[in-house]
């Protein structure tokens, strides 16, 4: 067990000799066989094993990784959290998501930095004003908190948004408990309270195939020897499909380029996390001081996390346009991500037609913010042998039978 | 004071005096200074502090890689935070602020952090402020964190143009290897560029040279961005953002000094050595009077000698080798130099400037040197980053203790010190010392203790250590901590430094201002308007315009909105009304194949249309989703006009595209988009006809003659002119295609010759609600992409036609016969007086459930009282069914009826 957090230990390991720190958690070497192995250490997969093994108390479980813990996406993204969805399934879902984020890093005993400082969406016409209304009825119908803003009280909320830009400025729509979390702590934390209690993780174990035997999982095949397990599941997003064509199976997911940039650390500017579907853009300042801004994807099919130029050029534009006091700033540093995008942008989430063989991927834009759900909904239909409600309309199914989630055409962007 | 200006020498213009201010105290350099030298030269040595510790900071380096001395400047309107001192050509009348200190850069409290630093070790804000709540201690954590400050928000933040160029050969780099690389390549006969970041050098030949101009980023297939520094204009610095296109890239960037680690080597007056010589050199500033080198390397020697001729005392040279090599023994000797290898530790004495170092000897004996410089190498490495952002591979070069490019593929090649090409070897980085005062990230404050702590909690992988220590992810981007800190890294996890890799290098290189990636495309031109062909037109009548679907659209014309829009819907179902609907998507089609193409596209049966006549017709997605809507004009068997919805004009120009080129190749069908060929005036009213037949001179436009649904082409105006009798405001209408240049003659005859039968220009707020009377479809509006046909009630229609069609599989999809499914439906209110609002929910009374929501809504002024359509859950067979409109806590009651309000029978359309 690793050694708890608190201002005293840091107190005593600093100055009244207090011993080392015990590792966060321990690289361990994949053994011959687990109950449950988990593909992908990202924040959905840690948490998946965090559940099991803390809700469900199944013990001998392995989170496997190709590379580095939290290499992909979960390391990638712009940290945003919210629940102010427009379906109701989805509401449920992401507010359940919030709920457990706002109390996650008491739970792990790691400081996640979750910053509820709100996240406001700017409509710029009186049509998208309509559209935003009516999200926000939605939302408010879900039990949800969200209200719209007039022009004044944006002012008020963050005074160096241009009002009356190429796209002035007709309202917003604002969700008070959305945010910002620190990514990384997400993945460490969930990936120490795993260590803790007893899960393996298995860094630069790449997954050459999953091993099916009459119609069963019986185990996968890693550039690290053979594991045989009980019960498989994939959480890796944009890899999803390279893991399961070989079964014959195959997921509506495309997968295309995402990038993000931050500028340097500034004294405080922005308060929210403003995001606007019609300038293409959303921007937040994180504890650090760095504004994070992004914008679409780079528009083509890609598994390249290597942002296209015109792309970035397009959201530097669009975050001047909005905030014409970034003019003063500079860029610091770019990266980008693979998103994998369902037809209809909600994830696809629990069992596949492969006995003991389940899955958590399709999240596209909007994977970090479900981790904590996501993972603890896939544990539960791990140990449960089906999947939660929750999750019921999450299912694969869906696209046979034609009832899609469709965020997209509810929301207009995502991120 | 301890630096000092030499009497002579240095590339500065001593006949022009610069003066400039620092934190408000005012001070004198040369033209040709940067801050940085200036401020040496002043014997100002405290510059910053740091961004954790807040510890004093002076001038580590002369270059772009400067952790410490960044400031703050103004000139004139022209504001930028963060700026590398060591790189900002001092101007007369600069105003110079330190950044991150308060209240003053000598006296700041947030150097209180120091005072417990192994409190505020890497990561200590993930194991505390969890309880109760991070929110609480958030607000503080924020305030001191940041670098710089936004002082005036309106500030003016230079000018900046974009050039592309495409080039055989790029070099990048302005040395003697770049420079060489660059001739040769040129003499093949290939068209080659240069960017160096240097001043202008003469370069005989062919070659194209930007001179003062940092290469900053690689993108795929060899795009090279790049940032020149065009001089100064009214608003600030002009620079100009290069896109260069290259087939073959030489990285010929040089190499970068890298520090040597030991206790408060962060200390204001602990320099690179290579830096304190470029001073001396190109500044003729002596950056101490006393120095102390601190070396692991040959290389570092030569300067003694230029040291020693300037005027700065040498005391000691402290190698961390064992051994120094004999060309360096004798230039001690020579600097009158005590010469101290392989110390037990070292460690600078001082705090906001350096006093001395302290060291202890391998024979036990700790010693004491007083000075006012530390100068330090810890060897050159090269400087890799556009190699490695180029997708170049790195090797670990032991011998330089430094990552070194490895040879590429496909035309990337490093040439001469960055390819890691000297013969210098350097010996150990690291004193013995107390390793929380032994610094690897200047501005980040990442210490060797940092290094041992993140390894001891398993943050070993690369990419996990910088980011819990934060290595390399300071302004600075790691080009002074980097090597370091790997170093450390790999020495405490036991790891070995060629396994290790270093970081992903991604752009930019350094900081990229953001108005430059930006380019010109902000203010007015971020997204240039788009305007309609009789825009000025619209301007004189006192237009309200908006964005619309991508075009500058009247809203209304005049004010106050409510007034206009209602009066500009009484004259077009009373007397007549003007409509511009240029934007209206316009496909020709023509073909043995092209009805068969339309009958795959659309919903509807067109095989019936005669010559002449016009359908709605509806298009669908694969997925059975409503997709667009629009017209299909017969003019002959093999040729139609088509119109797609204003927004999506250019979407359906390319999925029809994507279907004949992609899909149907075989089919011969020839799409020419002409949206923006023809501008489009509707006509529209009960007036209509007879204006139309005081302009119109060779169309007959009796009733019979030319019915509703259907077309004509004549004369308007004395212009050519495509005429459709279709209606989006149940009154009779003429929708009169002109050439667009033409339009604005056809509009104001049209309006003339109306002038005294009341016509008014009606805009989209009119034509939104007189559609919404009518109950017509608005796509986008009143459908999403979860739409079907089925729920618009087209579900009969479909069963007629025997043909298939793009989404018609789909439809019989199970979710698609629900009977709960979100249908159409028209929305009343019991109360006449009460307004319907866009986006209102359904709900029943006393249930928090929404069972649909409105999509259009608007006061009819001809019923005088609102109407709206909705989406309805099982909404056609709740007819009559009393609900709540609920909008954010507020209720309306309503009753569902059909959605159509006026002219049910749509006798007005025939007339």
């Amino acid at each position: 067990m690793s050694s708890r957090y608190s201002f005293w230990r840091l107190v005593r390991h600093g100055y009244l000799g207090g011993g080392s720190w015990s590792s966060a958690w321990h690289a361990a070497e994949p053994k011959p066989h687990y109950d449950v192995v988990i593909i992908g250490a990202g924040g959905h997969g840690l948490a998946t094993a965090y559940y099991l093994a803390r809700k469900h108390g199944l013990r001998d479980i392995a989170v496997i990784e190709r590379g580095w813990l939290g290499g992909g996406n979960s390391g990638r993204n712009t940290q945003a959290v919210r629940s102010n969805y427009f379906h109701p399934q989805s509401a449920k879902f992401y507010e359940r998501s919030l709920r457990l984020y706002e109390s996650l890093g008491r739970e792990l005993n790691f400081n996640i930095m979750l910053s509820q400082r709100g996240v406001m969406t700017l409509a710029h016409s009186d049509h998208e004003l309509d559209a935003l209304r009516r999200w926000c009825n939605a939302i408010q119908l879900n039990g949800i908190d969200s209200e719209l803003v007039t022009p004044a009280q944006i002012r008020e909320l963050e005074p160096h948004l241009d009002l009356n830009g190429r796209f002035p400025i007709a309202g917003g729509f604002l969700q008070r408990r959305g945010g910002i979390v620190r990514h990384d702590a997400v993945v460490w934390g969930y990936a120490r309270a795993a260590a803790g209690l007893g899960v393996d993780i298995v860094e630069r174990c790449a997954v050459e195939a999953i091993e099916v035997q009459g119609g069963k999982v019986i185990g996968v095949r890693t550039n690290r020897g053979r594991i045989s397990a009980g019960q498989v599941a994939i959480t890796a997003a944009g890899q999803t499909n390279t893991l399961l064509e070989p079964l014959g199976l195959q997921l509506p997911i495309v997968c295309s380029t995402l990038q993000a940039m931050v500028t340097e650390p500034m004294k405080p500017l922005l308060r929210m996390l403003v995001n606007s579907p019609t300038v293409h853009v959303y921007l937040s300042q994180s504890d650090h001081g760095e504004i994070v801004i992004g914008g679409g994807t780079d528009g083509y099919d890609s598994y390249v996390q290597r942002g296209s130029l015109p792309t970035l050029q397009a959201n530097a534009a669009a975050a001047i346009e909005l905030f014409p006091v970034l003019r003063q700033l500079k860029i610091l540093r770019t990266w980008a991500g693979v998103v994998d995008i369902t037809p209809d942008t909600t994830p696809i989430m629990g069992r596949l037609p492969i006995q003991g063989l389940s899955v958590n991927a399709g999240w596209g834009t909007g994977g970090f913010k479900a981790i904590p759900a996501g993972g603890e909904a896939l544990a539960e239909t791990i140990a449960t042998g089906r999947e939660p409600e929750i999750i019921a309309s999450f299912g694969l199914g869906r696209f046979a039978g034609g009832h899609l989630i469709d965020e997209a055409a509810a929301a207009g962007v995502a991120h | 004071m301890s630096g000092s200006r030499l009497p002579s020498g240095g590339r500065i213009d001593r006949g022009r005096v610069v003066s400039f201010r620092f934190d408000g105290r005012e001070y004198e350099g040369f033209a040709g200074d940067t801050i940085a030298s200036a401020l040496l030269a002043a014997g100002v040595r405290l510059v910053g502090r740091s961004f954790r510790l807040h510890r004093p900071r002076g001038v580590l380096s002369s270059g772009l890689e400067e952790p410490n001395a960044l400031v703050h400047i103004k000139l004139g309107r022209y504001e930028e935070p963060n700026v590398r001192a060591t790189l900002f050509p001092l101007r007369p009348g600069l105003e110079v602020f330190s950044q991150n200190s308060w209240p003053s850069l000598r006296w700041d409290i947030g150097a209180f952090f120091d005072v417990l630093p192994r409190l505020w070790s890497a990561g200590f804000y993930h194991k505390t402020f969890i309880w109760p709540h991070w929110r609480l201690y958030e607000p503080v954590i924020r305030a001191v964190a940041g670098i710089g400050r936004v002082r005036s928000p309106e500030a003016f933040a230079g000018t900046f143009a974009q050039r592309d160029c495409e080039v055989d050969v790029l070099v990048c780099g302005g040395g003697p290897a770049g420079l060489t690389a660059a001739q040769e390549a040129a003499r093949t006969g290939a068209s080659v560029t240069l960017v160096h970041t240097g001043e202008e050098i003469g370069f005989a030949g062919t070659v194209q040279v930007f001179h003062n101009t940092v290469a900053l980023g690689v993108f795929g297939e060899k795009v090279v961005l790049a940032l020149q520094d065009c001089g100064w204009g009214p608003q600030g610095p002009r620079r100009c953002l290069l896109r260069i296109r290259a087939k073959s890239l030489v990285v010929a960037t040089g190499m970068i000094e890298q520090p040597m680690v030991f206790e408060h080597n962060d200390r204001p007056g602990v320099m690179l050595a290579g830096s304190v010589t470029e001073y001396l050199e190109r500044y003729a500033v002596k950056a101490g009077g006393r120095a102390v080198l601190v070396s692991n390397n040959d290389a570092a020697y030569d300067s003694l000698a230029a040291w020693r001729a300037a005027g700065i005392e040498v005391a000691a040279v402290i190698d961390s080798r064992q051994a120094v090599g004999e060309a360096a023994e004798a230039a001690v000797r020579e600097s009158g130099a005590q010469l101290i290898a392989a110390p037990l530790g070292l460690s600078v004495l001082g705090r906001s400037r350096v006093r001395g170092v302290r060291f202890r000897l391998a024979s036990g004996g700790v010693q004491h040197i007083v000075c006012d410089l530390v100068a330090m190498s810890g060897g050159r490495v090269p400087n890799v980053h556009l190699y490695s952002q180029a997708q170049g591979p790195l090797t670990y070069e032991r011998g330089l203790h430094a990552y070194t490019p490895a040879p590429a593929p496909g035309g990337l090649y490093a040439a001469g010190s960055a390819a890691g090409l000297q013969d210098a070897s350097v010996g150990p980085t690291h004193f013995a010392g107390r390793a929380h005062r032994q610094w690897l990230d200047f501005q980040h404050d990442v210490t060797v203790a940092d290094v041992a702590s993140a390894v001891e909690q398993g943050y070993t992988q690369v990419e996990h250590f910088k980011r819990y220590t934060t290595t390399g992810m300071a302004v600075d981007q790691g080009k002074t901590s980097l090597r370091n800190a790997l170093e450390q890294l790999a020495r405490h996890s036991g790891q070995s430094l060629d396994d290790l890799r270093p970081p992903t290098y991604r752009p930019p290189f350094v900081p990229l201002p953001l108005a430059a990636a930006a380019g010109p495309n902000v203010g007015r031109w971020y997204r240039p308007e788009r305007r309609l062909p009789c825009h000025a037109e619209h301007v004189a009548l006192r237009a309200h315009f908006d964005d619309v679907g991508g075009w500058r659209r009247p809203l209304h014309y005049g004010s106050p909105a409510n007034e206009c829009v209602a009066a500009e819907m009484r004259a077009v179902r009373t007397a007549v009304g003007l409509f511009d609907g240029s934007p209206l998507g316009k496909l020709e089609l023509s073909g043995p194949d092209a009805l068969e193409f339309l009958e795959r596209l659309y919903v509807n049966s067109l095989r019936s249309l005669a010559p002449g006549r016009v359908r709605y017709v509806l298009m669908l997605r694969d997925n059975g989703v409503v997709f667009d809507d629009g017209t299909v004009t017969c003019i002959g068997p093999q040729e139609f006009l088509v119109t797609t919805t204003s927004g999506n004009a250019e979407r359906i120009y390319l999925w029809m595209r994507e279907w004949a080129e992609c899909e149907w190749p075989r089919l011969k069908v020839l799409i020419t988009p002409v949206t923006t060929a023809w501008g489009t005036v509707t006509l529209s009213g009960p007036g209509a006809r007879s204006i139309l037949t005081r302009v119109a001179t060779n169309v007959d436009l009796g009733k019979d003659a030319f019915p509703h649904m259907s077309f004509r082409e004549g004369q308007v105006a004395g212009v050519p002119a495509r005429i459709h009798r279709v209606s989006f405001t149940g009154e009779v209408s003429y929708e009169i295609n002109v050439s667009a240049d033409q339009t604005p003659t056809v509009w104001r005859s049209l309006q003339a010759a109306g002038a005294a039968d009341g016509l008014r220009p009606y805009g989209i707020d009119a034509l939104n609600a007189l559609r919404t009377e009518k109950g017509y479809l608005h796509i986008g509006a009143d459908t999403d992409t979860t739409t079907t046909p089925l729920d618009l009630g087209w579900g009969t229609a479909i069963e007629r036609k025997p043909q298939d069609f793009i989404g018609r599989g789909a439809l019989s999809l199970p979710e698609y016969q629900r009977p709960d499914r979100l249908q159409l439906v028209g929305l009343v209110p019991l109360d006449p007086g009460a307004a319907l609002l866009n986006g209102a929910h359904l709900v029943r009374t006393g249930v928090r459930r929404s069972e649909g929501y409105i999509t259009s809504a608007c006061l009819s002024p001809t019923l005088g009282h609102a109407v709206a359509l909705a989406r309805l859950e099982g909404g056609r067979a709740r007819m009559g069914e009393e609900l709540l409109a609920y909008d954010r806590g507020t209720t309306t009651r309503v009753r569902v009826v059909k959605p159509i309000f006026y002219d049910i029978e749509g006798l007005r359309l025939q007339a």
